[in-house]
C-alpha cells in the first residue's frame, strides 16, 4: 500500500458510492501546498487515513483525530495570512465533509 | 465629546508610539508551561508507540498531563489580552483530555487494547491506549505544542 488510492480502496467496497476523487484531489492539493502548515494537514489526513486502511486505528478513534486536525487549524488560524486563511478553511471543511461526515460512516466495521 | 476625542487621540498616540499593547507581553512562564508539557508528553508518547500504554504508571502520567493543562489554561486565562492564547490552550487541553477518555474507554485484556464494551469503566486502571492511536495523537498533539509555543514566542519579536 502506497498511496491514498490504495487506502481507500482498502476501507471501502467497489460498489460504494463516494467522492473518491474529491477526497485524492483535496489531500494531493493540501500536500503539494507551499504553505507549511496547509502540507501538514493534508500529510496528517493520509497519514490517519493509512492507519484506519491499516487497521491501526478504529472508526472512533479516527474520527476523534480527523477532528483534531480540523482544531489544529482553527489554533492556527490568527498567524496565517488572509490568503493561506482561507485555503486552511477549505481544506478544514473537506476534511469535515468528506472524510468525518461522509467516509467514516461508509467505512467497513 | 471634547474629552473622549483627547482621549483618543493620546490612546492612538501611545499606540503607535508602543507604549499600549492589544496582545499580553511575552510570558516565560507561559513559555516553560508549553515546553515542559511537549517534553513531558513526548516521553510518553514515544513509549506507548512502541508499547500499549497500560496500568497504573500510564494512568498516572495521564492524569498529570491533565493536570498540567488545566493549569496552564487557567494561568493563561488570568491575563488580559491574551484572547489568541486562551483559545489555544484550551484546545491543548481538551485534546489532553481526550487522551484520559480513551484511555478509560479502552480495556487491556490478555495482550491486546480494545474498546470496552461498556463504554468508559469506572475504574480506568484496567485501561490502555494502543500504539497505533499514540503515534497519531502525538502528531495531534506536537503540532500543537509548536503552534502555541511559536505563538508565544512571536509577542517577543512584536515587543522588541
Amino acid at each position: 500500500m502506497s498511496g491514498i488510492s490504495e487506502f481507500l480502496d482498502t476501507l471501502l467496497d467497489e460498489t460504494v458510492d463516494f467522492a473518491r476523487d474529491e477526497l485524492k484531489v483535496l489531500v494531493k492539493e493540501a500536500k503539494n501546498d507551499n504553505r507549511v502548515f496547509i502540507k501538514h494537514m493534508g500529510d496528517l489526513t493520509e497519514e490517519f487515513i493509512k492507519l484506519r486502511a491499516l487497521g491501526q486505528l478504529t472508526n472512533d478513534e479516527f474520527e476523534e483525530l480527523m477532528e483534531d486536525v480540523v482544531d489544529l487549524n482553527k489554533m492556527q488560524f490568527h498567524k496565517l495570512s488572509v490568503q493561506a486563511k482561507a485555503r486552511a478553511e477549505r481544506v478544514a471543511n473537506g476534511i469535515r465533509d468528506l472524510v468525518i461526515n461522509s467516509l467514516l460512516s461508509l467505512i467497513k466495521a | 465629546m471634547k474629552y473622549i476625542k483627547i482621549y483618543i487621540s493620546i490612546f492612538m498616540m501611545l499606540a503607535i508610539s508602543g507604549c499600549v499593547h492589544l496582545v499580553s507581553y511575552y510570558d516565560s512562564v507561559s513559555y516553560k508551561n508549553l515546553t515542559d508539557m511537549k517534553g513531558e508528553m513526548k516521553v510518553f508518547f514515544q513509549s506507548c508507540q512502541k508499547e500499549v500504554a497500560k496500568g497504573e504508571y500510564a494512568l498516572s502520567a495521564i492524569d498529570g498531563f491533565v493536570l498540567s493543562s488545566a493549569k496552564a489554561y487557567e494561568y493563561e486565562k488570568g491575563k488580559g489580552l491574551n484572547d489568541d492564547t486562551i483559545s489555544q490552550l484550551k484546545t491543548l487541553e481538551k485534546t489532553i483530555v481526550e487522551v484520559k477518555s480513551r484511555y478509560s474507554s479502552n480495556v487491556y485484556s490478555g495482550s491486546t487494547c480494545e474498546a470496552r464494551a461498556e463504554g468508559v469503566a469506572p475504574d480506568a486502571s484496567t485501561g490502555c491506549l494502543t500504539i497505533g492511536y499514540c503515534i497519531a495523537k502525538w502528531k495531534i498533539l506536537e503540532t500543537a505544542f509548536d503552534i502555541a509555543i511559536t505563538t508565544e514566542q512571536s509577542k517577543i519579536e512584536e515587543f522588541k
